[in-house]
């Protein structure tokens, strides 16, 4: 990339114009409105369109300049007396302040500021007035809950830090941000609770953050993968969400929250195995229900990595261990399939997968007919034409159903990719493959980090304490302490001495 | 661990994890593939053995076949083979069936008793040898016919006959005490221990077993042949030397703690059956040695039910159902004690075990017995029985409303 050459504010307001409208390459949506009070004053008032609230600007910033400036209190000011005049005086805006490069003098005009500069003095005043078209909070929809805050975040970097704010009322609450990208200039915040969140961990993420170097950063996605710790595996070592209280409930935990401007994603690191079976929904209903959901969800995890695989293991090489009643009930539905069941589960699966990728691409108004080319041609016509049998079909329902259980889709990806290895280990040896499969991915599992914490603890490492609010849900009172997997500073969320 | 390193210890790893696949496809069988055989019979032949096999036939039972005609047909083949040895059979299988032979679902080994009184031990060793059936399938012999006969007849409501044998002898020695359920781990286990020979279950077949092996079998409501379990064969070691009447197999259960259930006739004061059904037993058999001879103790406890009442006995009153428990015990063991006789005169075979339960107990006072009589222990053997009854209910009315009729 070649950078540009920035030179600096000169004293001649008609220098610095042309500098500019050269630096942007003549950009039509650049305006500059010029004002002389006085025969000695000129003022330019410079804004990219559509950045700025143009009601406020009109209103208050151009209004008050036309009523302030007068030419009897102009009168016997220098440039750097006009400057401070309007920057006291005359403009009333809460975020004000004085440039004197062109640099960040580019960087915060292109960021939503507005920029009033004044002949003679090499300085700018820069009023911050973001004002451009917002999607309003609404209802998060990738983790749904029945019972729980039905707000999301935005893509607005400002609005979210307001969202997980209002939930989080502590001074040691902390946020820093940094610009991230050469070419985008993406800010990305992070926020920390100083007094949980273990220092090291802190200055790991901002150094990792540090290390990017890339031209643009468009979604949280970009800062995930190029901060993780292991690049070669299926299982996501950064947990996102768009839910605040999501997010709120990881900072209180002592984790750092990543967002990026421009995506309702918000990262939080570090992240285990276990948190990815876990919705925000457990915390808010009975410990009971929440327990229970939990086991489901890992319990719907492995269907959805091995039913096939164990379908096509069983009933080619293990076929004693069915009952006898089920395998010539199998046995009568295989009749006139012509292909083995490894190439049977390999092809559903695909079409499944397939059919799936169309539903998400798929303009919403033509959805209909996927879905009746999905059941119809797929389900009952490729059976009764003996394409495949009935229970293969039953195995890739219920194994698409499963996926949909586990609340954080990255999970839910990484079993989906894994099923097809399972299928081809049970298609060549069976069981034994599987065991063999099983065998390595636990032991893959347990080699992951996350920002250098083991992945699957409380697990592995075992921490017994831990397992509380991990593989089950103990009710609030019991929950004395946080969990310490994160390394973290303060273990007491409850006063444990009661 | 240095980069180079690493790379090394993972190529090598790859490396070893490489050979996993070398044992490919090895054994791959699609289902439709294979012929289950739900059923095997052995028989003598003039020449080595004749092998039956039961064969299910998928798309003739399941209702929801694909492509197929479904439904219709027998729902098993049955193919014999005449073989110098057993394994020779599944190589004549496979020159006359479209698929190869599996044993994985084997539920019933039917042996004819003609092979059976010949001995069978050689005949199981291949069966207990193949890794393929799972050693708990039920045991019988055919009694007064072939094995063959047997497996030929087509049964209605369960339409593999195989699977009709093992379901009813699942039930069968649960809800009625008259017969065993013997699985080919346990028959062998009991003929090569010490002090015990084993039992087998005995199947007829009542009718013809050609006209039961057409599909017309199926199509009456009162079907002409059908198979039934009945009486129990007695073998001394691998070979069969007679059967057991209906009271002694019950007498036999009792002793040696396999009743489920059993009921039976006590005639009440006017000598009109009351009929008790013993819900919960279990036999404890205890051996005690005195003055140097061992003494067997076996004591029953059963927990009854009144199911039928013929009599018009009050069984209000306290004292009727005392005389009916004293009753009920007496008869339990009468049972035991009648069939134990008639065991020991008849084919003086320890089926029930006894011997074993010195061994286990009191090896050294085995060893002497084994040595003072042989293998006529049995006949002089002191045993002494005891049953406790308890009934517990007589069913939501007291007394019988036959006794209130008006005249």
């Amino acid at each position: 990339m070649k950078d540009m050459n920035f030179g600096t504010l000169s004293p001649c307001l008609k220098d610095n114009q042309m500098q500019l409208v050269q630096l942007l390459g003549k950009s039509t949506d650049l305006l500059i409105k010029e004002l002389q009070p006085d025969r000695y004053t000129q003022i330019a008032v410079i804004y990219i369109d559509g950045l700025v609230d143009t009601q406020v600007l009109h209103n208050s910033i151009l209004f008050s300049l036309q009523e302030g400036c007068t030419p009897d209190r102009l009168k016997d000011l220098d440039a750097g007396q006009k400057l401070d005049l309007l920057h006291k005086r005359i403009l009333m805006a809460g975020d004000m302040s004085v440039t004197h490069d062109l640099k960040p003098f580019v960087h915060q005009l292109l960021s939503g500021n507005v920029m009033v500069m004044v002949d003679g003095i090499s300085s700018a005043l820069r009023i911050g007035l973001p004002g451009w078209e917002d999607r309003n909070v609404s209802e998060p929809s990738s983790q749904t809950v029945v019972r729980g805050p039905m707000e999301g975040f935005t893509e607005n970097l400002r609005t979210n830090t307001a969202l997980i704010r209002r939930k989080i009322k502590d001074s040691q609450l902390w946020l820093e941000t940094v610009e991230i990208g050469r070419v985008t200039q993406t800010s990305v915040s992070i926020m920390y609770l100083t007094h949980i969140a273990s220092p090291d961990l802190v200055q790991e993420v901002k150094r990792r953050l540090g290390k990017i170097d890339i031209d643009g950063i468009l979604e949280s996605g970009y800062i995930e993968e190029l901060i993780q710790d292991t690049v070669a595996t299926p299982f996501p070592t950064i947990y996102n969400s768009d839910r605040p209280d999501t997010i709120a409930a990881g900072i209180l935990e002592g984790k750092v929250a990543i967002l990026v401007d421009g995506t309702p994603f918000v990262l939080l690191v570090p992240t285990f195995f276990v948190a990815f079976f876990q919705s925000a929904e457990d915390y808010y209903q009975r410990a009971d229900i929440g327990s229970l959901l939990r086991f489901i969800r890992f319990l719907s995890f492995f269907i959805t990595m091995l039913a096939p695989s164990l379908y096509v293991a069983v009933t080619t090489y293990h076929q004693e261990m069915i009952p006898t009643t089920l395998v010539i009930s199998l046995a009568a539905q295989r009749e006139s399939v012509p292909f083995p069941a490894f190439v049977e589960a390999l092809l559903m699966e695909l079409i499944y997968e397939i059919l799936r990728e169309a539903g998400v691409r798929i303009p919403k108004n033509i959805g209909q007919a996927i879905s009746i080319v999905g059941t119809l041609v797929i389900g009952q016509a490729a059976v009764s034409a003996g394409f495949i049998s009935s229970a293969m079909v039953i195995i890739v329902s219920i194994t698409a159903i499963s996926s949909f259980v586990i609340p954080e889709t990255g999970m839910a990806i990484a079993a989906r990719i894994m099923r097809f290895a399972f299928i081809v280990l049970a298609g060549f040896i069976g069981l034994y493959g599987i065991l063999c499969g099983v065998f390595i991915v636990v032991m893959h599992l347990a080699s992951l980090r996350s920002f250098g914490m083991p992945y699957m603890s409380p697990i592995a490492p075992y921490q017994s304490n831990n397992l509380k609010d991990s593989l089950f849900r103990f009710p609030w009172p019991l929950l004395k302490s946080r969990p310490a997997n994160s390394k973290i500073q303060n273990l007491n969320r409850q006063d444990t001495t009661k | 661990m240095d980069p180079k390193k690493g790379r090394t210890f993972s190529l090598l790893l790859f490396a070893l994890l490489g050979p996993l696949l070398l044992s490919g496809c090895w054994e791959r069988k699609e289902l439709n593939e294979m012929a289950f055989i739900l059923a095997m019979g052995l028989d003598k032949a003039e020449s080595g053995y004749k092998v039956t096999m039961q064969e299910v036939i998928p798309s003739a039972i399941s209702s929801q076949t694909v492509g197929g005609s479904g439904g219709g047909g027998v729902p098993v083949v049955v193919s014999s083979f005449t073989v110098p040895t057993i394994y020779e059979a599944d190589r004549k299988h496979s020159l006359i069936s479209s698929r190869s032979g599996y044993k994985g679902h084997i539920r019933v080994l039917v042996i004819g008793e003609e092979l059976a009184r010949a001995g069978i031990a050689e005949t199981l060793d291949v069966l207990n040898r193949s890794r393929e059936p799972r050693n708990d399938y039920y045991v019988m012999v055919a009694k007064g016919t072939t094995a063959e006969e047997v497996l030929k007849v087509l049964t209605p409501l369960d339409k593999i006959p195989a699977n009709k044998l093992f379901s009813a002898m699942d039930k069968a020695y649960k809800e009625s005490a008259k017969t065993v359920a013997v699985p080919l781990y346990q028959f062998i286990e009991d003929m090569i221990y010490e002090g015990v020979n084993p039992v087998l279950a005995g199947v007829e077949v009542s009718g013809s077993a050609n006209e039961g092996s057409k599909k017309s079998n199926l199509d009456e409501s009162t079907p002409k042949t059908i198979l039934r379990y009945h009486s129990v064969a007695v073998f001394k070691r691998d070979k069969m030397i007679g059967w057991l009447s209906d009271n002694e197999a019950i007498g036999y259960n009792y002793i040696t703690n396999k009743v489920v259930k059993s009921s039976g006739p006590i005639p009440g004061d006017d000598g009109r059956p009351i009929v008790i059904e013993a819900l919960h037993t279990s036999t404890k058999r205890k051996v005690k040695v005195i003055g140097g001879e061992p003494h067997i103790y076996i004591h029953v406890k059963a927990e009854c039910n009144i199911e039928e009442v013929e009599s018009r006995d009050n069984l209000e009153s306290e004292k009727v159902i005392t005389k009916l428990v004293k009753k009920t015990e007496e008869r339990i063991i009468s049972r035991m004690k009648s069939a134990v006789e008639q065991i020991n005169e008849d084919y003086n075979a320890d089926i029930m075990g006894f011997g074993q339960l010195i061994y286990r107990a009191k090896p050294k006072v085995w060893a002497r017995l084994r040595q003072q009589k042989g293998d006529d222990y049995l006949k002089s053997l002191p045993i002494h029985y005891s049953a406790s009854v308890s009934i517990t209910r007589i069913g939501v009315t007291d007394k019988s409303f036959i006794g209130d009729i008006k005249e």
